[in-house]
């Protein structure tokens, strides 16, 4: 094999490797925080919301469904969304598209209340730049397909670690 | 009024009862029992006698009357603590019917309809079409404001009303003020009347004579009775400040689907029962939603209350009586 035709086949291999690992789906590593399913559901029963707190990542649409034997509404305190009346087996959803936090209640009901965290998503894959493809792929590796940013919000070099947490 | 008058009041009625039980434990007893036994007031005298008796002694007679309550008919409601709210509430509107003494009108405490719907307010309508007392008079629950934030109640309603649906009336000398606490309700919190209705309620007041009965009747209590069931309103303080001034208070509400009672000073709370289901007893349950009893005794939590007022009394006879009695 020519120098060339190595370089080309290694090239090949890490690529394939960083394809592979980044569609691998939801990173392996979970902190406290960490967003679950794009999709999320809320319970409403017994006067309650369940969860109370519910934690999604940005995209996400959250369902609210009445298994209560009497009527409820889900607003915001904020005014972001508002249900019609629920009644029993009815639904509500809502797709968030901005990160924050969203605390909401039942409009006949006031005392139930509940809130919904939206975090932004991790970054992955190519935002991992500036060091070329062997080390993406290292990142990639030791962070189970989500690399770190490698600048933190005050623009000061993060180190590299093994394990993810506190990153965004 | 003086201390003394109010101490000899109390010492007449426990020597009226001697089996012991004084004015708190009666009034326990006779919503426990339904038994309508109307106690009045007369010269300044308590003086208790059988419902039926009272009644056809002193209806009619110059300027006494009497109305009823009802509360919380929920039309639409369909669950297994009661599948069918129409017929109980028809059954309601046949007690009234049948009263010795016919009542001058109706209040209607809230919670009309189940979900607001047009089809449910019309049902009820329907159904009071057939009540001897043509005279209704209603405020709205927080089931009548689903939607479209009281619209359709205000068209149906409230003719001649202020804001989310408040007024004020007079009978016969008495002062009756009808208050809209479901509107405009704050995360986490309870009833609530707001700033423009209290200014209301205070204007409203101003000038009357402390001698004039007042009736001040709302969905929400207007005290506090299980704050985690929102069972309370949090601005009714003020409220009450502006009555207190008075000889002779009243207050009636719904949305507890229970008879609750309490007597502070010359200030008589009373909350109605349902025509349509029970809620359980504070904190006794998950939450304070309808609650399942057996089909025999459903007619025995649901009920209306008979209120009679003697010209010469100081404050209104309150008698609670299940539909099954």
């Amino acid at each position: 094999m020519t120098g060339k035709s190595v370089w080309v086949a290694s090239f090949a291999a890490v690529l394939l490797i960083a394809i592979v690992l980044l569609s691998a789906g939801s990173p392996s590593v979970k902190a406290n925080d960490q967003p679950s399913a794009p999709n999320a559901e809320v319970k409403i029963d017994n006067f309650s919301f369940g969860p109370q707190t519910l934690t999604v990542p940005v995209g996400a649409t959250v369902t609210w469904t009445n298994r209560d034997d009497i009527p409820h509404t889900v607003v915001s305190t904020d005014g972001v969304f508002k249900s019609k009346v629920r009644d029993t087996d009815e639904t509500f959803s809502y797709t968030f598209t901005k990160a924050g936090t969203y605390p909401y209640f039942c409009s006949i009901h006031p005392k139930m209340t509940g809130q919904v965290m939206v975090k932004q998503a991790q970054s992955c894959g190519l935002h991992c730049n500036g060091y070329g493809f062997p080390f993406v792929a290292a990142a990639v590796l030791s962070q189970g397909g989500c690399c770190p940013k490698r600048h933190n919000q005050n623009g000061a070099l993060n180190p590299i670690r093994s394990q993810g947490s506190g990153w965004r | 009024m003086p201390d003394k008058k109010q101490d000899l009041i109390d010492q007449t009625l426990q020597n009226l009862n001697n089996d012991g039980v004084d004015r708190r434990g009666f009034l326990k007893c006779m919503a426990w029992a339904g038994t309508g036994l109307v106690w009045t007031m007369s010269g300044g005298i308590p003086m208790s006698r059988a419902f039926a008796k009272t009644a056809d002694q002193s209806a009619g007679k110059g300027g006494d009357f009497s109305f009823v309550q009802i509360s919380d008919s929920h039309v639409g409601f369909n669950k297994p603590a009661n599948p069918d709210v129409t017929a109980t509430l028809q059954t309601a509107i046949n007690k009234i019917n049948a009263m010795s003494h016919k009542p001058d009108f109706i209040i209607h405490t809230g919670d009309l309809s189940q979900l607001s719907k047009p089809s449910e307010f019309d049902t009820l309508d329907q159904a009071l079409k057939g009540a001897s007392a043509k005279q209704i008079y209603f405020v709205p629950g927080e089931h009548d404001m689903l939607n479209d934030n009281g619209e359709q109640y205000l068209q149906r309603y409230g003719r001649g009303t202020k804001g989310t649906g408040w007024y004020s009336f007079d009978q016969k000398g008495v002062h009756f003020v009808g208050l809209v606490n479901v509107a405009n309700l704050k995360a986490g919190g309870m009833g609530s009347l707001g700033h423009e209705q209290l200014e209301w309620l205070e204007d409203d007041l101003k000038g009357r004579s402390a001698s004039t009965p007042i009736v001040l009747f709302a969905h929400i209590p207007l005290w506090t009775i299980y704050p985690e069931w929102g069972w309370g309103t949090d601005d009714s303080e003020q409220a009450l400040s502006y009555v207190k001034r008075f000889g002779s208070v009243t207050v009636l509400n719904g949305h507890i689907h229970q008879i609750m009672q309490k007597i502070e000073g010359k200030v008589s709370f009373h909350t109605a029962m349902s025509t349509a289901f029970p809620q359980p007893a504070p904190g006794t349950a998950p939450s304070a939603g309808p609650m399942k009893v057996p089909a025999d005794q459903l007619q025995q939590v649901l009920g209306i209350t008979d209120v009679n007022y003697v010209v010469s009394g100081r404050s209104l006879a309150i008698v609670d009586s299940p539909l099954g009695a």
